[in-house]
């Protein structure tokens, strides 16, 4: 891992909130709101890794589109290279957004058939007006070739790839604008686990030469563990807890967090951990449970979680957590 | 792709002979022969003279050999002769047909020029006042029955109002090409408002699909604003239902819009094709009917080749169909 530059960070993100209206009518109104994002903080420097992680429905794919402005945020500030994102509009915000790009999960839906490779690679420059005709069709070409694609297929259609070569489409398209960060939502979990670890060498290399940023949404800790230099967990649309991720692997602080770190199965007979997962489902985010979303589950309950959510705080040094009663801290000196 | 059309083409001839049966048998069906109508504008016309007459027509026959005469004539181009125009059939049907594609291709052009856009704009603000309102307004011309909508129009615009003609094709002093402009503004109108809710309901439904998309998202995330997204992205995939529907109304097209061009006193193809109906114009009604059978395949052919040409995905060659992975 690199080392991270004391310059000021790429991305902040500051009390972000998104929320959907539920229950619509024939009428329309009527229903709740999903509190899809909640207040959501957090930071990252350029060239690193943040992980987000969390259940499915949790609002990790909110956040990634809310912060890419897919969607205009309810409250909060995105700054993107000291730029606020959620204050901007049309073409203001198309430039600033112009080295922010994402990979979705889904490489099957997520390119239009009607367009040739070429074509879905070349238009981000052309959206953002970037070289003239030759200029761009040297940049697809080398995006291709970064990528691992044969420059030769350009002509064809995105029907014709296999899910990993379409994923390698969609990461050639994020970068053909030289981008600094990449928010990846899931972008491996469509594809056969051989495949996988193709991708994720392919973007783990790709941030070694070109240093570029990951927001890097998963569910799956082993990919974190290997890729991210920062954890950010979420649950019911709140971060609960933000680490590196050596220290949150040996030692997670938030209750919630263990429950997922407990939840990895662990190969080889007989090694197969006493079951901890939390009693019960993930909590309706139509109408959250009062207090700490995750109390109703918690085995590390207290009353005071029924009252009042606890804010991300700092804990044990740089570690934040959002929590009334975290897991005890290790022993001082070196975890081993 | 050539051997798909040759193929297709193939398959048309066989369906066109088969309707040629069909068609002559339902006429074979119908009540009454022309020799009828002959022995009731001549009282004159003793029973005997009615047999020798059908026995020259080849009445007597049964009807699998009478269709046999006509498809042997029908092959070597004679169509026969029009009871009713008294001249052969090919001669009088170009006018007639010539009339339809006016009126017909008019409101076909202006109900997809309104209805694109409409259906276009009503999915992009899906369950705002103004898709409600275009909603309804489709709704109205689904429903509203189109003989009701011609006399509305023909009451309000020629009677109440008289500032159009309500019915033919020109004035008796012949007109010009502004006369014959102003006789089609009430019927292109009724079949405009008739077409128009169906082909907007499409282009609505085919759109909200379209839009619902992850590459409409992924097309967003890349920068690409609304108008880019909707009119690249989005209106050229949302085509192909659209494409089915026209192709299916083209038959019509040809064969004409008989309830219209009736109430209008219309001289088009289905006027043409009704007139002979009731007049049992036997060699009219059945070569209009079959023109009308050709045009609707050779439409859906045509739909069938637009499909490959917007959608990479559609291949007929034999051997590279789409989809590997």
């Amino acid at each position: 891992m690199n080392a991270p530059p004391l310059l000021a960070p790429l991305l902040v993100v500051d009390g972000l909130s998104k929320h959907f209206p539920a229950g619509q009518g024939l009428f329309g109104g009527g229903g709740g709101k999903v509190h899809a994002l909640n207040a959501m903080s957090i930071t990252l420097e350029a060239g690193r890794t943040l992980a987000l992680v969390g259940e499915s429905g949790c609002g990790k794919t909110t956040a990634a589109r809310t912060i890419a402005r897919l969607y205009t945020p309810d409250a909060g500030r995105v700054l993107f290279k000291g730029t606020d994102l959620a204050a901007l509009k049309g073409k203001p915000l198309k430039s600033a957004r112009r080295t922010m790009q994402m990979v979705f999960q889904d490489p099957f839906g997520s390119l239009n058939p009607r367009l040739t490779v070429a074509t879905i690679i070349r238009e981000p420059l052309v959206i953002h007006n970037l070289g003239d005709k030759a200029e761009r069709r040297a940049r697809v070409t080398e995006a291709m070739v970064q990528v691992g694609l044969d420059p030769r297929d350009g002509d064809r259609y995105p029907h014709e790839f296999s899910g990993g070569q379409r994923q390698r489409i969609a990461i050639a398209r994020a970068l053909v604008v030289e981008p600094e960060l990449i928010i990846a939502d899931e972008p491996l979990s469509a594809l056969d686990v051989s495949i996988q670890s193709q991708i994720l060498n392919l973007m783990k290399d790709l941030q070694e030469t070109r240093g570029l940023a990951f927001l890097f949404i998963t569910h799956d800790l082993a990919v974190v563990d290997y890729f991210a230099d920062d954890v950010a967990v979420m649950y019911l649309g709140h971060v609960v807890e933000i680490a590196p991720r050596e220290d949150f692997f040996t030692h997670p602080f938030h209750p919630y967090s263990r429950t997922l770190m407990d939840a990895v199965p662990v190969p080889g007979a007989g090694k197969r951990k006493p079951s901890t997962s939390p009693p019960g489902d993930v909590p309706s985010p139509i109408n959250p449970p009062t207090g700490c979303p995750f109390h109703p589950r918690c085995v590390r309950a207290l009353d005071q979680c029924r009252e009042s959510m606890p804010p991300l705080a700092n804990y044990d040094g740089n570690r934040r957590v959002a929590c009334h009663n975290p897991e005890p801290k290790p022993p001082s000196g070196p975890v081993s | 792709m050539i051997r798909y059309i040759v193929q297709r083409l193939g398959e048309s001839a066989v369906v066109i002979a088969l309707m040629s049966f069909v068609i002559y048998g339902l006429i074979g069906l119908m009540p009454g022969d022309p020799i009828d109508l002959m022995i009731n504008s001549n009282p004159r016309l003793t029973p005997a003279d009615a047999a020798r007459l059908r026995a020259i027509y080849g009445l007597d026959q049964p009807l699998t050999e009478r269709y046999l005469n006509w498809l042997a004539a029908a092959l070597t181009g004679d169509f026969g002769n029009s009871r009713l125009h008294v001249r052969p059939v090919l001669d009088v049907m170009p006018t007639f047909l010539v009339n339809t594609v006016y009126l017909m291709g008019l409101s076909f052009v202006l109900s997809i020029a309104i209805a694109v856009p409409a259906g276009v704009y009503a999915a992009i603000n899906q369950n705002t006042r103004t898709d409600h309102a275009i909603n309804l307004f489709c709704f109205a011309g689904i429903s509203i029955p189109i003989f009701w909508l011609a006399l509305m129009l023909i009451i309000i615009f020629s009677v109440l109002v008289p500032i159009l003609p309500a019915s033919g094709i020109s004035s008796i002093d012949g007109g010009g090409f502004v006369d014959r402009l102003r006789h089609m503004i009430l019927p292109v109108t009724a079949l405009t408002i008739f077409s128009i809710g169906t082909y907007t309901r499409f282009v609505r439904a085919a759109m909200i699909e379209v839009l619902r998309q992850d590459y409409i998202r992924t097309a967003y995330a890349k920068g690409a604003g609304p108008t880019r997204v909707v009119w690249r992205h989005a209106l050229r995939n949302a085509m192909i239902p659209v494409i089915t529907v026209v192709a299916l109304s083209f038959g019509t097209l040809f064969s004409g819009a008989l309830i219209t061009e009736t109430m209008f006193a219309y001289p088009g193809m289905g006027k043409l094709i009704f007139d002979s109906i009731m007049g049992n114009d036997y060699n009219m009604a059945l070569v209009t009917l079959l023109f009308a059978t050709i045009v609707t395949l050779a439409a859906n052919l045509a739909a069938d080749i637009a499909y490959a040409w917007l959608d990479p995905r559609i291949s007929y060659s034999s051997g590279s169909g789409g989809g590997r992975s």
